[in-house]
């Protein structure tokens, strides 16, 4: 067997229709994706009231209090319970059991989140029916929330269960008309966004955006808003979840940069406030066509490797076609909802670029000297892009923003790298190795 | 109660065998189990302020390879990392998963053996044998048994350090502290460090020094297989304070039957006596000398020296993080939990504090706190010239005794 980091290894973008057609360029990965246990640290390591106990190896509890250490403070909701090999063998929900009673005890939550992870799960127990129990003798929720890699290929599936099993936290309310929830939204404060300044101005206010740094008592109350905004599709299960319960309805306005796409999260918005958005929208739709336009010409033909941001892979990759730009690796999680609709799309430019797995970034980076894209759009060493002459451009400082906004912070972000004003260190780093031209001025 | 910790639970021994590795440069380690492990070590391993010079991969397995008890993953990143870097040596760890289904790693190894032009080292534990000292001191001894080669001859007033890794509290500038001192005491050079910042083939080399220092008891069986294997003779030492500093610098002199800078040696005394007499002076006056140290067994041991034998102050409670080392006769706390560390603090309320940042944190009243060992809450460090080691490691402690004690 002979190994060659090639993209011949993977699948072109025409071909990928299910989530085991989006390949690794290589066996050995290098960081690896993140794990469902980090996502639901992620997600409810902000609230308040709420205390999380991690069923699992040392390890695994270790790492997840130093993130949310580094997320929160100190003095966190996170706990750890870590199984010896005792637990393993002879199970470990009595002894569980005990620590979510001396937890009980010590904070007196209003809720527990039992969190499990690999090895709890693969020796069986079932953590569902122990929070069912502890439920009834602690009279608080106690969740349990399954977080186990080797179902899945991310981090994502522990957001979506973590921020599903908080709606078991809910409680009827009386519907406040001008209340509305944010779910989903994770970047940044969305009171700073395009999205909420038009909410404001029909006096409408935000209850509750989750994750975030909240209190327990707000998710409780969650159901009294008038209409859930969800801003990001690991909040798609819980929303689905409260119009069951609750029947509080919900509109999906995600980080979309098409305008198309902006324009029909807006109509749908409207359809459910019964209101007109026009007047104040088209100022800020108008902007983007402009900025659209001027930056066709000078952004036509840029390639391009896609490698990570806040927003959908292929619906950003989609975008930057339409810009002019050519992709050539899309590195991508998962496929997700209406992924196909934006794939059709890239393809019907005329492009059909390769599809590679994330988190693999090492084999990649031997490919830079062949494929030379002009941009890396993401997270990645800037050492090893500027060696190779390429551009990088994140998109973390536009994570807050949602709507027509979003998408024209994102070209002038991608114009700024491109006029050499932006990543002043990157154009150092680049005058400092010699290689003064690979920064464009 | 067991089980329940609020911050950190102790490291595994995975962990330790991984801590061991990563700051190895050109070491290629290759995770057999969930992705997610692998990419929140690395991310662990940052926020101990550890820097990693290894080359880590994982397989990833999925619930078809658990199910199936399919090995193909292993079997592919292992010929894969062999064809494409062709390293000398792969180092596999199994994950904790792996370890409890039982997949048999060795196996899959062997049946590889012709195919494989790297010498594949294993660790099978996942986590289950014991704590981060055992992963360590398998590390440790695997290099001196598996890695280390032989040499044509000793090179003269050469030197190795085993026993300082990533996860060791400001490693970086007790390194470079060690480094200075045997330089300037007796001209001597580092050769390797057994892990951290040496190469593997630095590490192959390191039989041709002329002695091994033992920084921490992990280290000990590591410093045994190279005397039985090459002659190398060694000591042991932890040089907190300026007694264990100079221990340290005559049983180098002695062991190589060298002779240390007069000088050199006369200047630091001379320092140590006047800092010592002036920290003896304000302690004096110090409402209180009670002091709880903990950390890990060389550290809480050293410490307890420096600060009870030379600074006078009174150690109430010493507590070790992990289990009792062979042969270790103090009346320490071993395995000492977070609610050993809170009740010491709560019984004695010190007006010292010396050890891990769950001790300090521990302390509400107003007291001298000092970060000595790992486990880290929010402390960053960057700088590599504030050692805890040494003569600057006891000088700077005394500096804060006397500006910060209450």
């Amino acid at each position: 067997m002979q190994f060659e980091y090639s993209l011949d290894n993977l699948n072109r973008l025409s071909q990928i229709s299910a989530p085991k057609h989006i390949k690794s360029l290589s066996n050995a990965l290098y960081p690896g994706t993140h794990c469902p246990l980090f996502g639901a640290a992620l997600a409810a390591c902000e609230v308040e009231g709420l205390e999380a106990l991690v069923i699992g190896t040392d390890e695994c509890t270790y790492y997840t209090q130093a993130f949310a250490i580094d997320r929160t403070t100190v003095d966190n909701n996170f706990w750890s319970y870590t199984m010896d090999h005792s637990d393993v063998v002879f199970g470990s929900a009595a002894h569980v059991g005990d620590a979510v009673r001396e937890i009980h005890r010590v904070r007196g939550p209003r809720a527990i989140l039992l969190v499990t992870t690999c090895v709890p799960e693969i020796t069986g127990e079932n953590f569902d029916a122990l929070a069912a129990s502890l439920t009834d003798e602690l009279a608080i929720p106690v969740l349990a929330v399954h977080t186990e890699h080797f179902r899945c290929n991310s981090h994502i599936s522990g957001i979506e269960n973590t921020l599903l099993a908080l709606a078991e936290v809910m409680q009827p309310q009386p519907i406040e008309p001008k209340k509305v929830n944010i779910l989903g939204h994770r970047f940044g404060s969305i009171t700073e966004s395009e999205l909420f300044r038009l909410l404001g101005t029909r006096g409408y206010s935000i209850h509750l955006t989750l994750p975030s740094k909240c209190h327990i008592q707000d998710i409780e109350a969650a159901p009294m808003a008038a209409l859930n905004i969800v801003s990001d599709f690991t909040a798609l299960p819980l929303a689905e979840r409260m119009r069951e319960r609750f029947g509080t309805p919900y509109v999906v306005f995600d980080k979309f940069l098409n305008p198309r796409r902006i324009d029909q999260c807006y109509s749908d918005l409207e359809a459910v406030l019964d209101t007109s958005l026009e007047r104040e929208l088209a100022p800020a739709r108008q902007a983007l066509f402009d900025k659209m336009e001027a930056a066709r010409p000078l952004l036509r033909g840029k390639s391009f490797i896609y490698g990570n941001s806040v927003m959908a892979a292929f619906e950003v990759s989609e975008f930057l076609c339409e810009l002019g730009m050519t992709p050539i690796v899309i590195q991508a999680r998962d496929l997700y909802k209406n992924d196909d609709v934006y794939i059709q799309e890239i393809l019907d430019q005329g492009h059909d670029p390769h599809v590679a797995s994330i988190a693999n970034i090492a084999p990649l980076r031997k490919l830079y000297p062949m494929i030379k894209p002009n941009f890396y759009i993401g997270h990645e060493n800037p050492h090893d892009l500027i060696k190779h002459g390429i551009q990088q451009v994140t998109f973390d400082a536009a994570s807050s923003r949602v709507g027509y906004e979003l998408s024209t912070s994102i070209i002038d972000n991608l114009l700024d790298i491109l006029d050499g004003k932006k990543n002043p260190m990157l154009a150092m780093m680049g005058a400092a190795a010699g290689h003064p031209g690979e920064v464009k001025k | 109660m067991s089980g329940l910790t609020k911050f950190f639970p102790t490291p595994s021994d995975k962990m330790g065998v991984l801590w061991a590795l990563s700051a190895i440069k050109g070491a290629y380690i290759i995770e057999y189990g969930p992705g997610g492990t692998t990419h929140y070590s690395m991310e662990g391993i940052f926020k101990i302020n550890g820097e990693i010079l290894s080359n880590t991969y994982t397989t990833h397995i999925d619930e078809d390879d658990v199910v199936m008890g399919d090995t193909e993953k292993l079997r592919k990143t292992i010929l894969e990392v062999d064809q494409v870097y062709r390293p000398p040596y792969i180092f596999v760890i199994a994950s904790s998963l792996i370890s409890v289904i039982g997949t048999d790693v060795d196996g899959v190894i062997h049946a590889l053996k012709d195919q494989v032009n790297a010498r594949i080292i294993t660790y099978q534990s996942g986590g289950f044998k014991g704590d981060y000292t055992v992963g360590v001191r398998r590390v440790l001894s695997d290099l001196a048994e598996h890695v280390v080669q032989p040499a044509d001859c000793k090179v003269e007033g050469t030197y190795n350090l085993i026993g300082c890794c990533l996860d060791d509290y400001r490693y970086a500038a007790n390194i470079r502290a060690i480094q200075s001192i045997l330089s300037d005491a007796l001209g001597l050079r580092c050769q390797c460090v057994f892990t951290v910042g040496c190469s593997i083939h630095e590490i192959e080399a390191a039989s041709s020094a002329s002695l091994n220092i033992v920084l921490r008891h992990e280290g000990r069986s590591c410093a045994e297989t190279l005397a039985r294997r090459f002659g190398s003779p060694y000591i042991n030492a932890h040089p907190i304070g300026y007694q264990a500093t100079i221990d340290m610098i005559t049983a180098v002199a002695k062991s190589l039957n060298l002779v240390p800078d007069v000088q050199y040696m006369d200047a630091q005394r001379e320092h140590a006596r006047r800092c010592l007499m002036q920290s003896k002076g304000h302690l004096r006056r110090a409402a209180s000398k009670s002091t709880v140290i903990s950390g890990g067994y060389d550290a809480v041991l050293a410490y307890s020296r420096f600060l009870g034998d030379e600074l006078g102050l009174s150690i109430d409670a010493a507590l070790v993080n992990h289990v009792r080392p062979e042969g270790a006769q103090e009346p320490f706390l071993f395995k000492a939990t977070e609610a050993d560390k809170q009740l010491a603090v709560s019984k004695y309320s010190p007006a010292f504090l010396f050890g891990d940042a769950v001790l300090l944190h521990a302390a509400v009243h107003p007291c001298l706190k000092r970060q000595i060992q790992n486990p880290n809450l929010q402390r960053v460090i960057t700088t590599t010239h504030k050692p805890h080691m040494g003569f600057d490691g006891a000088n700077d402690i005394i500096e804060q005794l006397l500006n910060d004690a209450v």
